[in-house]
């Protein structure tokens, strides 16, 4: 089992994590941080950090950014790295139901189902 | 192996949470399980997989299943499938 912490601006975390959970018909073990464009970037690292350690399954940790470039990603990778924690931008609700699906795999090949999922779901009719 | 034809009679078809239930279900037994509509063929363990059958109410989805409880799982799917997923349309 691997821990997943979504890291998204304000409120997109608890939104997609809601929807998932309604589609799912059930609770989801997650972890949601909200980074606000007004926090303090230190604040918010202390907060992830914490996150972080506190998901840690046997499969690790796995953290799911909705922007890369953008400060939720920034400092998820700056925190993760620091524990070789994998982190996928791009969180869309294809990605999450896979990651959810696919929980009990380590971290590592989670998010390689994460970026799977996230891609399966953008299509073009 | 076995093979069967279903038929979506929900309303709102192949949807989100009916796809979820049909994972579920198939994942619940030991086998293999297939799902075939219009020419797609995806795994009905995989939710994306199901999900992107974009299935309407009144397709037919051509079910296999096949390894040790090949039966019971087409059994439990065709059950969830005939009654529309628990929902009243």
């Amino acid at each position: 089992m691997t821990g997943i912490v979504l890291v998204t601006h304000n409120g997109l975390g608890e939104v997609i994590r809601h929807e998932a959970e309604h589609i799912l018909g059930r609770t989801v073990n997650l972890t949601t941080v909200a980074v606000s464009y007004r926090a303090d970037p230190e604040a918010s690292l202390s907060e992830l950090r914490t996150a972080m350690a506190a998901s840690a399954d046997a499969g690790g940790t796995l953290v799911l950014t909705d922007l890369p470039g953008a400060t939720p990603h920034n400092l998820a990778s700056r925190a993760a790295v620091e524990n070789g924690v994998p982190v996928v931008s791009g969180l869309n609700l294809p990605m999450l139901l896979k990651v959810i699906n696919h929980v009990d795999e380590p971290a590592d090949e989670l998010a390689g189902r994460a970026c799977e999922g996230g891609q399966q779901g953008v299509v073009r009719k | 192996m076995t093979r069967r034809t279903l038929q979506l009679t929900n309303r709102l078809g192949l949807h989100a949470r009916a796809a979820s239930k049909l994972v579920q279900t198939a994942s619940a037994f030991d086998c293999e399980a297939w799902l075939e509509h219009k020419g797609r063929r995806v795994n009905a363990r995989s939710i994306m997989g199901v999900l992107l059958l974009a299935a309407p109410c009144g397709s037919e989805l051509m079910l296999e299943t096949s390894g040790e409880q090949h039966e019971e799982a087409a059994d439990a799917i065709t059950e969830l499938v005939e009654n529309r997923f628990g929902e009243d349309q």
